[in-house]
């Protein structure tokens, strides 16, 4: 028992340990990014620009699956209760609700963090490992200008895309179902989603693809950077615990964000 | 009075988290413009020459000048200054990669933008054709052969034209013939960036190896790396053990 105990706090004290140095290593990737100057450079752009390519635009593919069965799975579940009511304008705002406000940030952030998460962390872990951070920082290459900030950049900007792409592709999904069992005209269909959208869900949208775009680039590179040792056998150990951090955090802010614009 | 050294190691101590001592009151000076070849054995540490002048690793006790600059007390900012003024070859070559051969000897010039982009891109197309990777300049790391890495590597180390170059047994496992091929290169580099640094003394260099067979003749002074200190210095040959 005195062992199950001991292990317990050992792990705790490793996860509590892991959150401080995320926060710490948050702040000096947040300063290096106002150090404007310092990541604007040419050999920066290029990371970002890689950044988004792989992040943004080679997920365009998945994700198109991903929201056009989930619009379609809003519909199918909404649907009948909404026409038991009578009340098939309500449609645009349960779509509001599941695809703008909650779910299209969080699914997307999902999808990037399996594809791009993943890739990040293993990348950076393996460059440790190889000495090709040490050799960044002994030609004067700051890992946090070079490597961490273009890819909360990229991040950002890819997340924020794939989001309004998550968004428009759940649309056109949830109405093809909606003409199976309704007559309803696409005119009518979008009109109601624009009257049940407001600027407010606009900008929870826009804050939480932002915010998810740039935490989890800086999570996996603090995973790939920080907590790679030596060896190779610590890489998908590394690539693992990064995932986990992240789609931890993820949650824990859309739940976050959510309940302080409509809660307070 | 006598001129200050380039590099000068003062009663260095380091060892690594394992326990194992790689220095131990260590006393080196590098005068400025000379090659040093330090010969060591095989996994005797002598790799941490250049990553304590670097400042990638602090010692545990003494101090590191480097250019003048006390490079263990420097601030990270300006250590990153003082490492543009410095090169180095690890021994495998160490390339980035996700780069091609020409991003990886444009990315500390790209990445400083401390002289015009038009003039970076002369002195990128210039190494190339020195370096004899003009055919390969396109490929990637993995698709090189362990000789162009090195090239590569060597190109990467000059071109911010340092003041000072550490090269860390650049010619090690390679066969005779390549290995005079590189040296060769070593020398071509040294007088280009002799040309670029716009005056008469040549880039210092300091040259940690654990074979001593292809340098004689190639360097001003020798020393012998054994037991964590320099023991013995020669003009001409290695002291032999």
């Amino acid at each position: 028992m005195p062992n199950i105990v001991a292990q317990i706090g050992r792990k705790a004290r490793f996860i509590s340990h892991g959150t401080v140095e995320t926060f710490v290593f948050a702040s000096i990737a947040f300063r290096a990014f106002l150090d404007f100057k310092k990541w604007n450079r040419g050999a920066s752009f290029r990371v970002i620009m890689d950044q988004v390519r792989f992040t943004g635009v080679q997920a365009m593919f998945s994700l198109t699956l991903i929201s056009l069965i989930f619009g379609f799975t809003v519909i199918v579940q909404a649907l009948p209760v909404v026409s038991e009511l009578g009340a098939t304008h309500w449609i645009g705002k349960i779509l509001v609700l599941a695809i703008v406000r909650e779910f299209g940030p969080l699914l997307t952030a999902m999808v990037v963090i399996s594809r791009s998460g993943t890739a990040i962390a293993t990348e950076l872990a393996v460059n440790k490992v190889t000495g090709e951070i040490e050799v960044l920082e002994a030609m004067g290459i700051d890992p946090f200008h070079f490597i961490v900030v273009p890819r909360m950049v990229g991040g950002a900007i890819s997340v924020f895309c794939l989001t309004v792409y998550f968004d428009a592709i759940a649309l056109v999904g949830g109405f093809l179902v909606a003409t199976l069992r309704l007559v309803l005209p696409f005119d009518l269909f979008l009109r109601d989603f624009f009257s049940a959208l407001t600027m407010e869900d606009v900008m929870l949208s826009v804050l939480k693809s932002l915010i998810f775009g740039t935490t989890i680039p800086l999570i996996c590179c603090y995973h790939g950077l920080v907590r790679t040792g030596r060896a190779t056998y610590e890489v998908p150990q590394v690539a693992r615990d990064g995932v986990i951090r992240c789609m931890f955090f993820i949650f824990l802010l859309s739940g976050a964000i959510s309940a302080t614009f409509y809660l307070v | 009075m006598s001129e200050q050294p380039a590099v000068a190691y003062r009663n260095v101590s380091f060892a690594l988290g394992s326990g194992l001592q790689v220095f131990s009151d260590l006393n080196l000076d590098v005068p400025a413009g000379q090659r040093y070849v330090l010969m060591g054995t095989s996994r005797s540490g002598s790799s941490f020459f250049a990553r304590l002048a670097l400042g990638l690793y602090r010692p545990d006790r003494g101090s590191i000048r480097v250019l003048g600059r006390p490079v263990s007390r420097l601030p990270l900012q300006e250590l990153h200054e003082l490492r543009q003024r410095l090169g180095f070859v690890f021994r495998d070559a160490r390339l980035i990669s996700n780069l091609s051969a020409e991003g990886n000897i444009s990315l500390p010039l790209n990445y400083h933008r401390t002289i015009p982009a038009d003039v970076a891109r002369g002195r990128v197309v210039e190494l190339l054709e020195l370096l004899s990777l003009g055919p390969v300049a396109g490929l990637r790391p993995v698709d090189l052969t362990p000789e162009q890495r090195m090239r590569v590597a060597f190109g990467r180390s000059v071109a911010m034209a340092p003041e000072v170059l550490f090269y860390d047994d650049p010619l090690v496992g390679f066969p005779s013939d390549v290995a005079d091929r590189l040296l060769d290169t070593i020398e071509r580099v040294r007088v280009w960036v002799s040309r670029q640094l716009d005056h008469e003394r040549p880039p210092t260099m300091l040259v940690a190896v654990s074979e001593s067979i292809h340098y004689e003749g190639f360097a001003d002074r020798f020393g012998t790396f054994r037991d964590g200190k320099v023991y013995f210095e020669d003009r001409q040959r290695y002291l032999r053990f």
